[in-house]
């Protein structure tokens, strides 16, 4: 290879590297016949500009060769604009392109054969300079007027495009002046006395004119054709051709300081291998800089998102990270999330950035742009929806909102065909419009945040229906039971309260006014309770007339307030149908608290209860608070004076008189059961005493005791006095005076708290009793009670078919019975109390 | 984007959807866009104190029940609150009030508010219409900044005086005159100076009444040819020194052209106009000499100061189709109309949109939407349905505007006459005239004129020089005194609208006792006018 000097070398090497970046580039690129176009643009350009570089540097194989490459792409060119012309405008002229094909591929085979221009000859001067002599013949007139004729074909079609097609001058005026430069360039070059290269200097604004086009049309996208590979490969070849070309003067510096041929040759592999890399490197991490990070950026933001939304199932953090993710990366500070509320038909404003934003905001579900993007899964951008003949149909007040809420792009959140959600988004902070990129990267976060919004959504609406109660959106029993649950072995709770409401004569009121109404009722009251407690308090319904709420980390008197609140306000407000006036609606709350009432749910629970049924039964409308030493604390308006904290006293005369009435109905039915009766409440009672049990607790144990073979009504007389042990089947009847029990107690409302404690005074502590074969803790104090002083009162007694048992072996038998009949607390003490003489056998009728 | 912008950046078929794209509606899509205005509309009307007085205390929620319940109104049911400006009592604060001639009224204007939504709407349909005038096919807007405007519409507070300037806020047009200069001159010198102008410098677009571009063609030709006017020629001589040397380049080989053709020369050999738009009573007299001396097809509009911007004409030029968000249409059928001018209490049906008959004739009602005060208007205009599944531009129904209803005999769109305004007239004369009635009726060259039939009280017929001469001049003066339009039309348009036809005495009252009614007073069929003058006439 020798080297020879050529001036201006490095506009040739400059148009090189352009046309082979581009090229390359371009490779990478989505294709079409745009894109063809303009690679073979670039790839006759690079073949004219290098094949006429080279046969000017004499390269290997010689200029005769690198001449024809150049003169043959310089025959090509006029083509390669007019393809790129026509395709560009959409030209549909068939016949015509394929001619001029034809034509250009007969000229470039002609030219090869040396018919128009033969190869120039080759003249070196004394001072070493290199000229080539071309002697054109008259042939060349046919290559020029097939050059001449492409170009008016070309610029004919963009006259036409204009004028019309009526296409956009803007978008037409840049390849033109291209052309327009490339052809001043080449006469520039052939103008005597001119050493610069302009044609090839024109070639190269050419190239970046059509370029630019491109760009503009958005032809392609720009991130994709910049990959650092191809960076890498240009700038290393671009490199290695620029070092190659000083080569020569390196060896001539080396050789000044050694003569060594190897070390000369080491020494400029070496430099020309540095040389290149740095080049390389230094172009790599320019364009990183300039758009692969950026890209890199978008695609790392993407990728946190979709992890983010992956590990959260609640609606709220999904459309935080929506919000954040959306702001950050488009630059935004205003941004709404509005979901259908399916209820209201509407969607509702369910996320703002900013937490002061109005939130009062509800959007229809018939507002034209929900029509429009409803069928779409792409964006819509308020600038193009303007244009659109829909818009024309958008309310003044539709437009303000937009307008009021700074709105760009409004994009749809969507399951599947259903829109149930969509996001507003606002204009970019600094103002500048919506890009592609943009869009491509909110239709990420749109896909992959519509999957995560309705996952969970679709949990939480699961999860909702599960703890919901359908009538009144509060918790149902079994939610309530495991958030309060949860609430008391949450260690930070050291206190915690909880109140039992129960509606006062609910039953009545829906005879009166008729279940819907009552239904209101419900609603109405859950509403209330739902208001006034606080967010970290929990509220459910825990049955059909009775709501319970638990305060966590309050105490009783906190309770107490909460409830005189809630119960103020139902005496503020009368229910009333279209006018008329309806029967005050009034309530028994009962509260007890952790740790001073109780020390676990199930006390809890009872204690609260409990109280409730003291309410009932001293008059109704009462708040009646737990305390474990016995006494408890009445609050109410049962004189109807309305004054709070005034003190009930214990009044059962209701009450009394319908249980004397139903141990009457025993007593004459069956006397042994009417005794066995009064003995069993006795000794339950006392019993319930000894356990520390409060006062109200005592009593409804007595009553229970009283009515807990209250069934045995409907027992035939034969199987209740017959002498003897009873058959299988005949037993299997007498087990059902407990539920015939509940059935009479169910029909005297004032009793139903007797309930708990008469249903289970036959199971067992194991859990293998009747009727509900439930265990341990689990059966109510009441009826462990009431099981222990029944058996004793059955072994002391005497029967038709058996003697009456001593004492002793009674309290022996119990004794042996603890932890699997009785409740091993429970026997201690009542076995105790025997021993102590405080049980003594009481009536002892046989009957029969 | 201003619209001038838009037009040499945006691709055409972008601003073609933009502008035209509701043409390409179809029924179904351009009823949801009414309807849901409507329903917008129902319930701000609805809630506003003009509503509930109209309405009594009731509350419209849907269409049907708004047809149901709101009677069809008059501008008597709004005078108070519209001419008194009542603000509190409309549904929307205006922006600005338009004005207009309330003919045979109580109050001589007639006023209307415009809200800012229905100022958008007008903007968007205002530039809608430049979108189809200045385009031959679809996909098509040759209109450019700096392009040279004649305007000759009525300037604010009339409604096409709102055209300037929104135009104005658009594109950037050369208006002929500048419209600051053109508001302080009057209508006929603003006319005869933006001629001029155009002339000299070239004319782009035209916007003006029909009679009015018709009127100045016509001068036009006279003038440029050398016609019967000695002055006109000499004027034309004096144009020429003063013009741009394009249109004197234009202006030779015009006349060359002409003169070897042996016609006289008309516009369209000096001037290449990309919009012609078109508005008023009569179009169809002068559309076709207009649009064969100007070489372009007319974009004829309806608009008006109660109903806005109401229609334009699609790009087949076969009638016109509503813009959507302008006014809710409903349409009286043309017998149910005719009742109704006999019996004032009958309230006769309404039909909408999809439910015309091809070929039939309308009364327009309105209901105004964005904020507007009408609600089931009677606009006091007749439209034909010329095919309710639209042609091969559109598929909405598409009406043509025919005339004004019968009790109104509007000329050239410059003054509308009616049965009171003819009595006053009488009246005033002092013309021993006992019976009269009035019809629009056309010259053979479909020149629009109102022939007055009348009949001499008998015992006048031998004291007083009474001829047709005498009657004419004579109530032309009184026509005059009291109407200022009518006035103009002869000095603006030099149309002579009078012609008179005196009766043989008793001819109204053989007619009645022939028929058993009187022959109505205003436009009476032809077949009734025969019979009234049959064997009877004193030319």
């Amino acid at each position: 290879m020798s080297s020879t000097a050529v001036p201006y070398i490095w506009v040739p090497i400059l148009a090189v590297f352009f046309y082979s970046f581009l090229l390359i580039a371009f490779c990478s690129a989505k294709k079409s016949k745009l894109i063809y176009s303009f690679m073979w643009y670039m790839f006759v350009s690079l073949l004219w500009t290098g094949g006429s570089m080279l046969m000017r540097m004499q390269f290997s194989p010689g200029y005769a060769f690198w001449y024809q490459v150049s003169i043959i792409a310089v025959f090509a060119i006029p083509y390669a604009f007019y393809n790129f012309v026509y395709c560009y405008l959409h030209g549909n002229n068939r016949i015509e392109h394929i001619s001029m094909e034809l034509f250009t591929l007969v000229i470039m085979i002609l030219t090869y054969f040396q018919v128009f221009l033969p190869i120039p000859v080759m003249h070196v001067a004394a001072s070493g300079r290199t000229t080539f002599v071309y002697h054109a013949g008259w042939q060349l007139i046919f290559p020029t007027i097939m050059a001449v004729l492409l170009v008016g074909l070309s610029l004919k079609r963009v006259a036409n495009a204009v004028r019309v097609k009526h296409q956009m001058v803007s978008e037409v005026y840049l390849p033109l002046l291209g052309a327009a430069f490339l052809i001043v360039g080449n006469i520039m070059s052939v103008l005597p006395g001119i050493h610069f290269p302009f044609d090839t200097f024109s070639g190269i604004i050419n190239a970046f004119l059509v370029f630019f086009t491109l760009t503009r049309k958005r032809a392609f996208k720009l991130n994709l054709l910049v990959s650092p590979s191809v960076v890498l490969y240009c700038t290393l070849i671009v490199g290695a051709v620029l070092g190659a070309n000083f080569i020569g003067d390196g060896i001539k510096l080396i050789q000044g300081y050694t003569d060594s041929i190897t070390a000369v040759i080491v020494i400029m592999s070496v430099a020309l291998t540095i040389f290149v890399l740095i080049v390389g490197l230094l172009a790599y991490k320019a364009i990183s800089r300039i758009s692969l990070r950026r890209e890199q950026v978008v695609q790392d933001r993407v990728k946190n998102f979709s992890l983010a939304t992956s590990k959260t199932l609640n609606v709220h953090e999904i459309m935080g990270d929506i919000s954040d993710v959306l702001c950050e990366g488009l630059g935004v500070s205003h941004l709404m999330i509005f979901m259908l509320d399916r209820n209201k038909g509407k969607y509702v404003l369910s996320h703002t950035v900013n937490p002061l934003d109005n939130k009062n905001i509800e959007i229809d579900r018939d507002v034209p742009y929900i029509e429009y993007i409803k069928d779409s899964d792409t964006c819509l951008l308020l600038s193009e929806f303007k244009r659109s003949t829909t818009y024309r149909s958008m309310w003044e007040s539709e437009k303000r909102m937009l307008a009021d809420c700074d709105v760009a792009c409004i994009t749809p959140i969507r399951n599947n065909k259903d829109l149930t959600g969509i996001l507003l988004i606002g204009n970019k902070n600094n103002k500048a419009p919506y890009s592609y990129d943009d869009i491509v990267f909110l239709e990420s976060i749109q896909s992959i945040g519509s999957i995560a919004l309705n996952n969970a959504m679709l949990f939480e609406d699961t999860k909702r229906r599960a703890d919901m109660d359908d009538l009144t959106g509060m918790l149902n029993r079994n939610a309530f039971l495991k958030r309060v649950e949860d609430a008391i072995d949450a260690k930070e709770n050291d206190q915690l309260s909880l109140i039992m409401i129960s509606i006062d004569d609910f039953r009545l009121y829906n005879e009166l006014y008729g279940s819907q109404e009552g239904d209101k009722a419900l609603q109405y009251i859950a509403s209330m309770i739902m208001n006034t407690v606080t967010r970290n308090d929990i509220a459910g319904r825990y049955s059909g007339k009775e709501f319970c709420i638990c305060l966590p980390g309050k105490n009783q008197m906190q309770a107490l307030r909460t409830t005189e609140n809630i119960k103020e306000q139902l005496n503020r407000n009368e229910m009333g149908n279209g006018g008329i006036k309806m029967k005050k609606l009034t309530f028994c709350a009962g509260i007890c608290s952790i740790p001073y009432g109780a020390s676990n749910l199930k006390e809890l629970m009872t204690n609260a209860t409990m109280q409730v049924f003291s309410g009932k039964h001293t008059g109704k409308d009462k708040i009646i608070t737990y305390q474990s030493d016995g006494v408890s604390g009445k609050y109410g308006a049962a004189d109807g004076d309305g004054q709070q904290g005034q003190i009930v006293f214990r009044g059962y005369e209701g009450a009394a008189s319908t249980i004397y009435a139903l141990t009457a109905a025993i007593d004459a039915k069956d006397h042994y059961t009417f005794n066995h009766s009064s003995n069993v409440a006795e000794y339950a009672s006392e019993l319930a005493k000894e356990a520390g049990l409060s006062d109200e607790h005592i009593r409804i144990i007595h009553e229970a005791g009283l009515l807990h073979d209250v069934g045995k009504i409907a027992i035939p007389e034969s199987i209740l006095s017959k002498p003897g042990r009873l058959e299988t089947d005949e037993y299997e009847i007498m087990k059902t005076h407990v539920e015939h029990s509940i059935e009479i107690i169910r029909y005297l409302p004032d009793l139903d708290y007797l309930i708990p404690a008469v249903v289970g005074h036959h199971e067992r502590w194991d859990g293998t009793g009747y009727p509900n074969g439930i265990e341990g803790d689990n059966i109510p104090m009441g009826a462990r009670c009431l099981a222990v002083a029944d058996a004793f009162d059955a072994m002391t007694s005497k029967r038709s078919y058996k003697e009456a048992f001593s004492v002793e072996f009674a309290a022996k038998e119990i004794s042996n019975q603890a932890g699997k009949q009785f409740d091993p607390q429970l026997t201690c003490l009542f076995v105790k109390m025997i021993e102590d003489g405080q049980i003594r056998p009481r009536l002892r009728d046989a009957v029969g | 984007m201003r619209y001038g912008e838009k037009l040499t950046q945006q691709h055409n078929v972008d601003l073609w959807g933009e502008y035209c794209g509701f043409i390409d509606l179809d029924y179904k899509e351009f009823k949801k866009i009414q309807e849901r205005l409507m329903l917008e509309q129902i319930r701000k009307w609805s809630d506003s104190g003009l509503g509930q007085r109209i309405l009594k205390g009731k509350h419209p929620r849907t269409i049907e029940d708004f047809r149901n319940m709101v009677p069809l109104t008059k501008y008597e049911d709004y005078a108070d609150v519209l001419l008194n400006k009542r603000v509190d009592m409309l549904p929307e604060e205006p922006v600005i009030w338009l004005e207009t001639t309330w003919e045979g009224g109580l109050h001589p204007i007639k006023t209307a508010p415009y809200t800012d939504g229905m100022l958008e709407a007008f903007d968007h349909n205002m530039l809608s219409i430049m979108t189809l005038a200045s385009s031959k096919e679809r996909n098509q807007a040759t209109l450019r900044n700096k392009d040279r405007v004649l305007f000759g519409l009525a300037p604010l507070p009339y409604v096409t005086g709102l055209f300037p300037l929104v135009l104005d806020k658009e594109i950037d047009f050369h208006f002929l005159p500048p419209v600051k200069k053109a508001n302080s001159m009057s209508f006929s010198g603003r006319n005869k100076e933006g001629f001029k102008m155009g002339i000299f410098g070239g004319i782009d677009g035209f916007f003006g009444m029909t009679s009015i571009i018709a009127y100045m063609t016509e001068s036009f030709s006279e003038s440029a040819s050398g016609g019967s006017s000695g002055k006109s020629k000499k004027s034309t001589k004096d144009k020429k020194y003063s013009m741009k040397p394009k249109m004197i380049a234009r202006y030779l080989k015009a006349k060359g052209i002409c003169e070897r053709e042996g016609r006289p020369m008309l516009p369209k050999d000096i001037f290449k106009l990309k919009a012609l738009v078109c508005a008023g009573t009569d179009t169809g007299c002068y559309k076709e000499k207009i649009e064969e001396a100007w070489d372009i097809k007319i974009q004829e509009i309806f608009a008006g100061t109660e109903m806005s911007l109401l229609c334009t004409e699609t790009p087949s030029h076969r009638g016109m189709v509503f813009f959507p968000d302008s006014c809710f249409p409903e349409f009286i059928p043309e017998e149910e109309s005719v009742k109704c001018q006999c019996d004032p209490k009958y309230q006769p049906s309404t039909l909408l949109l999809d439910e015309l008959e091809d070929g039939k004739n309308y009364e327009l009602v309105i209901t105004s939407l964005k904020g507007g005060a009408f609600a089931r208007y009677r606009v006091g205009d007749m439209f034909r349905c010329v095919s309710r599944a639209g042609d091969s531009s559109t598929s909405l129904p598409l009406v043509t505007f025919t005339d004004r209803i019968r009790d109104v005999i509007d000329i050239a769109g410059f003054t509308r006459i009616t049965g009171n305004s003819i009595s006053d007239v009488i009246s005033l004369s002092r013309l021993p005239i006992d019976h009269w009635v009035a019809k629009k009726e056309y010259y053979r060259d479909k020149k629009p004129y109102m022939h007055l039939y009348i009949e001499i009280k008998p015992d006048a017929v031998d004291t007083s020089a009474l001829s047709v001469q005498v009657l004419r001049e004579h109530l032309k003066v009184y026509f005059k005194f009291l109407d200022t339009d009518y006035d103009d039309l002869e000095k603006i348009l030099g149309v002579d609208p009078l012609k008179i036809t005196v009766l043989k005495c008793g001819a109204f009252n053989k007619y009645m006792e022939k028929n058993g009614k009187q022959i109505p007073r205003m436009n009476p069929t032809a077949h009734e006018i025969n019979m009234l003058i049959t064997g009877n006439v004193m030319m």
